[in-house]
């Protein structure tokens, strides 16, 4: 699992490249502590090169939901494979993320 | 319990038995050792023809039981055994895995999507697993859970 960080403006792209399992979560949330620390508002995980994600990958990305609400900023999930994106369907977590088909539609409503 | 068949040790190293007759293999309770079975048996799976989606719900599932047998059956105590019996078919996959611990209660576990649990970050695993495959089942105890998923179809 590998993730590469760009930015678009005031908008920070977290591109993920693995999966997102019990595995990988640790280092996910390692990353991602770095931008909450910093209260970075503006964020869009970019799951193009993400083919499996398990509950706990499921959690950590919940996990960083709210973490990055509690200081008011939003995140936003784009690029989701179908069968991710299924997952997010069954688990209703499509509810409480914001998700778009690509990352220039993510960026583009902040 | 039934008796054990080809008893395999460590993480299934040669699980090619489990095509068309059931397999038993223990493993310890580690990760590495989990993944290291999922892994062999999507080799398997692949080389019998699965579809990639296919795939994708037996790896979740087979990964989310074992996990949880390996984190709340052994309570994460790399010694003790976990024990999977398995078989694939034309027609199925079928696998049971039974942890060390004392089970659970598998019949009142929370709504993972009710609206006061869609942030909570535990509680989605045994949820996935009985909309992805095609027939879960427990034991009385809790310990052991059966899940079956149907391929004939698939292909």
């Amino acid at each position: 699992m590998k993730i590469t960080k760009t930015t678009q403006q005031d908008v920070v792209i977290c591109s993920i490249n693995g999966d997102i399992d019990i595995n990988s979560s640790p280092g996910i949330r390692k990353t991602f502590a770095e931008l909450t620390a910093s209260q970075q508002k503006k964020i869009v995980i970019n799951l193009q090169e993400v083919s499996y994600i398990d509950s706990s990958g499921l959690a950590t990305l919940v996990e960083m939901l709210k973490k990055i609400k509690s200081y008011g900023g939003r995140l936003r999930l784009s690029n989701l494979a179908d069968k991710v994106k299924g997952l997010f369907e069954i688990t209703k977590l499509e509810k409480i993320f914001e998700i778009y088909e690509t990352t220039k539609q993510a960026v583009a409503g902040f | 319990m039934n008796p054990v068949r080809n008893f395999i040790n460590p993480a299934g190293n040669n699980i090619s038995n489990g095509v068309n007759r059931p397999s038993t293999v223990q493993i310890l309770s580690h990760l590495s050792e989990v993944n290291k079975f999922v892994q062999n048996i999507l080799k398997l799976l692949h080389s019998s023809g699965i579809n990639k989606s296919t795939s994708f719900e037996i790896r979740l599932c087979l990964k989310e039981a074992l996990i949880n047998a390996v984190k709340h059956g052994s309570r994460n105590k790399r010694n003790l055994p976990i024990r999977i019996d398995y078989s694939i078919s034309d027609e199925m996959f079928k696998v049971s895995i039974q942890d060390s611990g004392s089970g659970f209660d598998y019949k009142h576990l929370p709504d993972p999507t009710v609206k006061k649990n869609l942030l909570k970050t535990k509680g989605r695993g045994i949820y996935l697993i009985r909309h992805l495959m095609d027939e879960v089942f427990f034991n009385k105890d809790g310990d052991r859970i059966t899940m079956i998923k149907y391929l004939k179809e698939e292909r």
